[in-house]
């Protein structure tokens, strides 16, 4: 217990001085603060481009649906991109620099490693996600009008819980690769399969952990939270079997030198 | 109690045996030079007592506790460096010191006292609040000394402490291991032989992952004391060596450019003049010519040889 604390304080610290946490806010402030500039300003770009005779284009008002639209598309692509990144090498470049060969020997145990690194990433991604959606929520109704808080606040929490779910992902193939290249390349193979599974299955679709980046709408609509919950569900036992799974073959590694 | 004790340990990777049948049995408050040539299995055998590489078969134990691979609950027995040891180079000095005391659970007073204590007796009180990337390979060692102290084991484990470093630094780190010989079992493996005369009570020669010997220093060098000859020439004496060989009194010969070492089979024959005798018979002048008793790292090569 307590070296699952202090694992988690040195982790906390990493990210902090990694300039990860700087990464992670910029990132996730310039999605907040984007998404809904980009809504508001596309009909004013389009508007200006010159006219063709003969061609009218009708553009409506944009609105805050606009900005949710850019705002799931951002976290859903580079959002997902940059965690990846980030966290593919926590585990890898551990036992490529060696700095794990003096954790390792003291009682530290191999699970409350693995554990700590998938706390301390958690914990960042949820303070950086939390600070980010709330300055887009404000930022989009005063500018775009109000919507409803609740449906969006759902919207955030089936969001996060992708992420956690792209970062036990990541983690995991951080402990069985051996370069973060490579976790990083399984990680992308893994998704691209997942999102090529589940968009050919129809039936499958609403058990996919990113189910609310498809139908993130009606949620905005009607707050219908039970038709996420397969979704969600789903994800939650990733996470727990993808951290296991991690710390199963974390045990049986040889630290090499 | 023993401190650390190995019995039948093996070690395969694939075909290739690193670590064949080792058994050892290291006595409490013992500092043992753990020897052998580079690719003897040092490293491989130190992994193993710490945990982090598995061994094929055999059992290992620290202070009376079974090392089980991938169980870290023996940890808080022992303390451990290795060979040019990997820090948390974005930490400082004292704050890798810290975490590492939290890792025991230590309070905040406790673990206040301890990197006091420690960075004054590793002498590394002026860097505490330096980034350890800013370190030299001297004070990354030292600071390597100072984490495998901090809970005070019973056994503390080194893998060739001194050899990355240049002289300052090695005799800065030695001075540091000498100061705890009193209280704790010592293991270090080396392949630096005067540290090992220096600092050990017993030595564990190994090679190609058996072991050779395991005996008290002063023992083996009592078991092993043929004197050498040791002479120097006016010229290269390769010319000499085989009519050399063939004398009844003298054993193995080596040279090293215009110097031989000969280990005698009959010291009585330094009275009777015979060397002498038989090297105003070359065209080569005798610079020097004297008996020496075996260091460390002649009894290594006899022994090393003679398996």
């Amino acid at each position: 217990m307590n070296s699952i604390v202090a694992m988690i304080n040195k982790e906390l610290l990493e990210i902090y001085r990694g300039k990860k946490l700087l990464i992670l806010a910029i990132l996730f402030l310039f999605i907040a603060i984007s998404s809904p500039v980009l809504a508001k300003l596309l009909p004013v770009i389009l508007k200006s481009v010159p006219a063709t005779p003969g061609l009218t284009i009708n553009i409506p008002d944009p609105t805050w649906r606009d900005a949710i639209d850019q705002l799931v598309k951002n976290l859903s692509q580079i959002g997902m991109f940059v965690l990846i990144i980030i966290f593919a090498g926590s585990i890898s470049e551990e036992k490529n620099k060696r700095t794990l060969e003096l954790v390792l020997t003291k009682p530290v145990s191999r699970a409350s490693f693995i554990v700590a690194k998938f706390l301390a990433s958690i914990l960042t991604v949820k303070l950086v996600f939390i600070i980010a959606t709330i300055v887009f929520y404000l930022y989009t109704i005063s500018i775009l009008g109000s919507f409803s808080l609740v449906n969006f606040l759902w919207l955030s929490i089936f969001s996060l819980v992708f992420l956690a779910f792209v970062v036990a992902l990541t983690l995991f193939f951080s402990t069985i690769a051996k370069s973060q290249i490579i976790a990083l390349a399984l990680v992308f193979f893994t998704e691209a399969v997942l999102a090529i599974l589940f968009a050919s299955i129809h039936r499958i679709d609403k058990y996919s952990p990113s189910y609310v980046f498809g139908k993130y709408k009606d949620l905005m609509a009607n707050g219908q939270i039970q038709d996420f919950l397969p979704s969600v569900t789903v994800s939650i036992i990733a996470i727990v079997g993808f951290l296991l799974l991690s710390i199963y073959f974390f045990r049986k590694q040889e630290i090499e030198r | 109690m023993a401190g650390i004790t190995l019995s039948k340990v093996n070690k395969k990777f694939g075909d290739f045996t690193a670590v064949k049948d080792l058994s050892l049995e290291i006595g409490e408050n013992r500092v043992v030079g753990f020897l052998g040539p580079n690719g003897a299995g040092k490293t491989t055998t130190i992994r193993m007592m710490v945990g982090l590489s598995k061994p094929t078969s055999g059992e290992i134990t620290i202070a009376g506790q079974k090392i089980v691979f991938g169980d870290a609950s023996a940890n808080s027995l022992f303390g451990y460096l290795p060979e040019q040891p990997a820090f948390y180079g974005w930490m400082t000095g004292e704050e890798y010191i810290d975490f590492i005391g939290q890792t025991f659970g230590f309070e905040v007073s406790k673990r206040k006292k301890r990197i006091n204590e420690l960075l004054a007796l590793t002498d590394l009180r002026d860097a505490r609040k330096k980034r350890i990337n800013t370190y030299s390979n001297g004070m990354k060692q030292r600071l390597g000394i100072a984490q495998a102290l901090i809970n005070q084991p019973k056994v503390l484990i080194m893998d060739e402490p001194v050899s990355a470093l240049d002289p300052i630094g090695r005799r800065q780190v030695l001075s540091v291991i000498e100061s705890l010989k009193k209280d704790m079992t010592i293991l270090l493996s080396t392949h630096i032989l005067s540290d090992v005369d220096r600092i050990c009570d017993d030595v564990a020669i190994i090679n190609k992952g058996k072991l050779i010997t395991f005996s008290p220093l002063s023992e083996l060098k009592g078991k092993y004391s043929t004197q050498i000859l040791e002479v120097e020439f006016s010229n290269d004496p390769a010319s000499i060596i085989f009519e050399l060989k063939k004398e009844s009194w003298a054993g193995k010969v080596e040279k090293e450019g215009n110097h031989l070492k000969i280990w005698l089979k009959d010291e009585a024959s330094v009275a009777q003049n015979k060397p002498l005798k038989f090297f105003a018979n070359t065209q080569i002048g005798v610079l020097k010519y004297g008996l020496s008793l075996p260091e460390v790292e002649d009894l290594f090569i006899a022994l090393t040889e003679e398996k």
